[in-house]
């Protein structure tokens, strides 16, 4: 689609179109890295995330079941509306947390961890089939349903399924002829920029976001102290230990003493 | 130009269950409270040079330091070494005093300790009797065995001017002592410290008392029952003179059923003494006391600092004093134990000899032992800073100012150093 044979002396107006398509050209390199990163970040977080919930969170999960238990009695104990209440707060509490956990639980944890060519492969495609280049809303559907995929697959760490992709692009439409798809390409040019600035923006809102994220500040802290030789999660984990057993002597108490009538 | 343009909301990421984040912040946030309050900061070593140094003359090494910060007394543990020699280093003009005990050739040395101002020091021998050496007039005087028989007999000391020191180093080897010949019970003084007025002092022997004597006569004045020692003894004194700290370091497992190892005895009350630990083992091979007396701090077989309440006993922080977790870890996660239970312990050839300060102001904690570094934290176990020695640190102590420090190593050397701030 690029004009690889520029005119060595535009005139003002196809100078206009060179500068506006090497514009293009070096936007379209920085939305495919920026969606790397954004991609590579978000697999992280969930990655982390998983193996946060089965070290940890298992063990704040059943610390707020054991809360739930403990305000439990003390409802059965006390029947002032206070502590009914505070029950009631305990036992969403620990269903939250539950579900939660439960559902972190179901998956493997895989560090996510992408080679160089994986990520290599990911900035083409995401060049090629990025749904903000596209030139009508057809096309932008099928590029969506592409760049879905692609995502997928950078996700799960499948370089044949990117390269299936890239065929699928290359192969679409044999038939249009070399003009018409020019014809259709200049025209949205200027759209098209403005389009993938506006990506681009969104982009970097979004990374902004994950990265003030408390996960992304534990996940960094975790990393911190794996260089330095420390395993964080299993120390916290074993901190968290304490705590239970003193909940469950609190509880096998409470469980004893006789209600009011 | 907007109005044709796709809604902002791209429908690129899919809202797949995979890639959105579901764990509660509150989770989160309870995460991250606990990971920054059990991060360790990466760990300073120090490049100076220390500000003064003794070399290296006896290996191993019995190294005790005065309260002014001054004064370092080095002498031959557990080995044999021919006259006794005794080195008192003043590390603010880095003049050394030798003296040699004439008439103990054959007795090993195990525990030493200095005056404040470094005008007497203490040398424990291996049959029970202890050498008083006043370094002011190089006047020498021993204290019997048997305190009935009261005053010191004075002996005589040489005072020796140019020591040639390379006849003085020993063979190194393990950190275990040669055993004295002789029968069972051995009475060998395997701790010693003065009181903070100077009146008196305690000796520990191997043969399960503690005894309070008087300095001038030697004559007992307290005796309390400990239990089977060995030559890892460390006692403290805290600064009011009315609490005394023993930490045992066993070696052998024939010792099965004991819970603890450090004993705090109320030297002036009446209560009882108090055995730290409870259902941890605890063999600890230094500890000492805050300067307010409230706190004592041990260090112990593979190498875990605990920071215990001295009235109560309860265990305040405890963490690794070294960089390697795998040693430690299955020491911590220690549970209680039955009285027919044999207990292992973990190498304390290894870590030996080692100590534990605290600084007066009370915030930081000095600790030196086997891995040959010593290392300053703060009060909760963050540590500060590293200083890295040829061999392992068999003792430490602040100067009172708190800026600097001394520490002194299993061949004999001591040291001066700079303590950041």
């Amino acid at each position: 689609m690029v004009n690889s044979n520029p005119d060595p002396n535009p005139s003002p107006s196809a100078q206009a179109s060179q500068n506006q398509q090497a514009r293009f050209e070096e936007l379209s390199k920085e939305l495919a890295e920026k969606e790397l990163e954004l991609a590579t970040l978000q697999n992280e977080l969930a990655s982390f995330e998983t193996r946060y919930a089965r070290t940890v969170g298992v063990y704040f999960a059943e610390l707020d079941r054991l809360d739930r238990e403990i305000a439990r009695e003390l409802a059965r104990l006390h029947p002032e509306e206070s502590y009914q209440q505070g029950y009631r707060r305990a036992e969403k509490k620990a269903q939250t947390s539950q579900e939660a956990v439960d559902r972190k639980l179901e998956k493997e944890p895989k560090t996510f961890n992408p080679s160089e060519e994986l990520k290599n492969l990911f900035r083409k495609v995401a060049k090629t089939i990025h749904p903000d280049l596209a030139t009508n809303e057809e096309e932008r559907a099928y590029r969506t349903e592409l760049m879905a995929r692609a995502n997928a697959a950078y996700r799960d760490g499948d370089a044949a399924a990117l390269e299936k992709i890239l065929y699928e692009w290359e192969h679409r439409d044999e038939m249009k002829t070399q003009a018409e798809k020019q014809a259709l390409e200049l025209d949205g040019l200027d759209q098209k920029i403005a389009r993938i600035q506006r990506r681009l923006a969104e982009i970097q809102r979004k990374i902004d976001e994950f990265q003030k994220s408390e996960l992304h500040q534990l996940m960094l802290k975790v990393k911190r102290a794996e260089e330095q030789g420390q395993d964080l999660l299993s120390e916290m984990a074993a901190n968290l230990q304490p705590q239970i057993r003193a909940a469950q002597k609190y509880l096998n108490h409470l469980k004893q003493e006789k209600g009011p009538g | 130009m907007s109005e044709q343009e796709p809604p902002e909301q791209h429908t690129i990421i899919p809202a797949d269950a995979n890639q959105s984040i579901i764990l509660p912040t509150e989770m989160v946030k309870r995460g991250l409270d606990l990971a920054a309050k059990l991060e360790r900061k990466p760990v300073v070593k120090n490049l100076q040079t220390p500000l003064r140094q003794c070399p290296g003359s006896y290996s191993p090494a019995c190294i005790s330091f005065s309260k002014n910060g001054q004064f370092a007394l080095i002498t031959a543990w557990g080995r044999h070494v021919s006259g006794s020699l005794h080195i008192l280093w003043n590390a603010v003009d880095g003049v050394r005093t030798i003296a040699m005990h004439q008439e103990q050739q054959q007795e090993f040395v195990y525990s030493a300790a200095v005056s404040k101002n470094g005008e007497f020091a203490l040398i424990g021998y291996s049959d029970g009797r202890i050498l008083c050496w006043n370094i002011k007039n190089g006047t020498a005087g021993i204290y019997p065995v048997d305190p009935k028989d009261s005053f010191p007999q004075a002996v005589t000391i040489l005072p020796i001017k140019f020591p040639p020191y390379t006849s003085f180093k020993d063979e190194r080897g393990s950190a275990a002592p040669q055993k004295p010949k002789g029968d069972f019970p051995d009475f060998s003084v395997t701790a010693l410290a003065i009181s903070p007025d100077e009146r008196c002092f305690a000796e520990c022997s191997r043969h399960m008392y503690i005894r309070i004597r008087d300095l001038q006569s030697g004559k007992e004045i307290q005796k309390m029952m400990i239990g089977y020692l060995d030559y890892y003894t460390q006692i403290a004194i805290s600064e009011d003179g009315s609490q005394l700290a023993a930490a045992r370091g066993v070696t052998t497992t024939e010792y099965g059923g004991m819970l603890s190892l450090i004993t705090i005895f109320d030297l002036i009350g009446k209560r009882k003494p108090l055995m730290l630990g409870g259902t941890r083992i605890v063999s600890a091979t230094a500890v000492t006391f805050s300067p307010d007396g409230r706190k004592v701090v041990s260090l112990e077989d593979g190498g875990i600092l605990t920071v215990w309440d001295a009235r109560d006993g309860k265990e305040l922080a405890h963490w690794p004093h070294l960089k390697a977790r795998e040693d430690a870890r299955d020491l911590i996660s220690r549970k209680a134990v039955s009285p027919n239970m044999r207990i292992e312990f973990r190498n304390p050839q290894v870590w030996g000899l080692s100590s534990v300060a605290v600084s007066p102001d009370g915030e930081r904690i000095l600790s030196g032992g086997g891995d040959t570094c010593m290392r300053l934290w703060s009060l909760d176990g963050q540590q500060l800073y590293e200083y890295p020695h040829s061999t392992r640190v068999v003792r430490v102590a602040f100067t009172p100012d708190g800026k600097q420090a001394l520490s002194g190593c299993w061949d004999g050397s001591a040291y001066l150093w700079e303590l950041p701030q």
